[in-house]
């Protein structure tokens, strides 16, 4: 082994010593629950990151490129965890809890927004955090507006919602435990199918790496939810980490609506180590950085950005955590978890957002322009 | 040299910045939140611990 080739297996031990201490130290601090989830956490980076699945990318893709192998692997991999999903939570509806929101005016328009923004960032709620572990400075910016956004969307919550919204719906409760789960899955196939329809060929049907990473996405999804009690989340995390920076700089929030709850009021008092989102948040950046330290070379960082592009960036996650929270959720606690557990606001959340992910594919060329071909997109 | 390598920091040092995020976060946490209370530790598993989730979700309002 040459002295490169030293090196770079002393850096990965380095890396594995990392995650073990990373996750013993969580069980030594916070109990096996942190410590499990550090663990899913870490896996759904590792995941993410390592065999390159993303959620923004492969919406873009079908809509520009007519490439539905990224989205076809996303509803493959809603799919495999709602067939676990939808018995457990049949099973143990007092121990389990669906990722289950209104469908409301302002959720669909937040969707629509959201949707829209993260073709601007190239990055969903799971996509900011992996791709600013991984080191892309477009994400490390947005992923600041995404924290400070999910807070703001916190404080507004309630006059958004009062807007109007429907009850609750599942797809249990409409059609039974085992019908609910049958038209799910035949929804999915719909989606798939006008996607296959849709794509070239050549690119209509994902490979062996996007399905080895929509199973081992959907195992973490269901570990998530048996563990946590609840499913896969992002964006309530990154609004609990804004709420404690604003108290740290000496807010008070205990008057506030949503944070001067008794369940959030607990939260914003406790350790972001015992809050779920957080602990998966926090694996995720950690196991998408560990990744990229794996790899031999880091790879290239994206094209510098004119001024104004850098600005605009920053605008749109800020926006984009403003939207997630106030449409219940990204693509992954919307989108993924919502329709995966059987919440009908997840495919009003899909719908909404993908006519918004358009609309951002169109104008993402013209808002963000590098800084080398000052008259081209990037 | 690219002119993109010159002008942005590289991916190596955007990461380090992520995990120093993360470092900070953890030790504004640990100056804010209440101390841990090891005794207190939910069940390992959710599933089969007899308790109602009690975890914050983005689609709690």
């Amino acid at each position: 082994m040459g002295t490169k080739g030293h090196m770079i297996a002393k850096r990965r031990s380095g890396l594995v010593f990392l995650c073990i201490a990373l996750v013993v130290a969580s069980f030594v601090v916070a109990g096996p629950r942190s410590a499990f989830l550090m663990i899913v956490g870490l896996g759904f980076g590792f995941v993410l990151e390592g065999l390159r699945f993303g959620f923004a990318g492969p919406w873009r893709a079908i809509v520009h490129d007519r490439d539905g192998r990224g989205l076809c692997a996303q509803l493959l991999a809603i799919a495999l965890s709602a067939i676990v999903i939808f018995p457990l939570l049949a099973a143990f509806p007092n121990e389990l809890n669906g990722a289950y929101a209104p469908i409301g005016v302002a959720m669909i328009g937040a969707a629509f927004v959201f949707g829209l923004c993260m073709q601007i960032v190239m990055g969903c709620g799971s996509g900011t955090l992996v791709n600013a572990g991984s080191g892309n400075a477009v994400a490390a910016l947005a992923l600041i507006g995404f924290v400070l956004g999910s807070f703001f969307g916190t404080l507004h919550l309630a006059w958004w919602t009062s807007l109007g919204s429907l009850p609750i719906y599942t797809l249990q409760g409409l059609f039974g435990n085992v019908s609910g789960l049958v038209v799910t899955l035949v929804g999915l196939l719909f989606v798939a199918s006008i996607t296959f329809w849709r794509a070239q060929p050549g690119k209509r049907l994902p490979g062996k790496r996007l399905v080895l990473a929509a199973a081992l996405l959907a195992g973490l999804a269901v570990l998530n939810l048996v563990i946590a009690g609840q499913s896969w989340g992002v964006v309530y995390g990154l609004g609990l980490w804004g709420a404690k920076i604003v108290t740290v700089a000496g807010v008070d929030l205990a008057s506030n609506g949503f944070w001067g709850a008794p369940a959030h009021a607990m939260r914003l008092q406790q350790s972001i180590l015992t809050d779920v989102t957080s602990l998966t948040n926090i694996g995720l950046i950690l196991g998408a950085f560990v990744v990229m330290r794996w790899r031999k070379e880091p790879g290239q960082q994206v094209a510098p950005l004119v001024p104004a592009s850098w600005l605009i960036v920053a605008l749109a996650g800020l926006v984009l955590g403003y939207s997630a929270r106030v449409a219940f959720g990204c693509n992954v606690g919307a989108f993924f978890s919502g329709i995966s557990t059987g919440s009908l606001h997840g495919w009003a959340w899909f719908a909404a957002a993908f006519c918004g992910s358009i609309i951002g594919v169109k104008l993402r060329p013209t808002l963000l322009r590098t800084e080398r071909i000052t008259g081209g997109a990037q | 040299m690219k002119k993109n390598e010159s002008l942005l920091p590289s991916r190596l040092a955007v990461g380090h910045c992520s995990v120093g995020f993360l470092v900070l976060l953890m030790l504004l946490d640990f100056w804010q939140a209440v101390p841990i209370n090891p005794y207190d530790a939910p069940a390992p598993v959710a599933l089969g611990s007899g308790a109602a989730p009690e975890a914050a979700h983005c689609t709690n309002f």
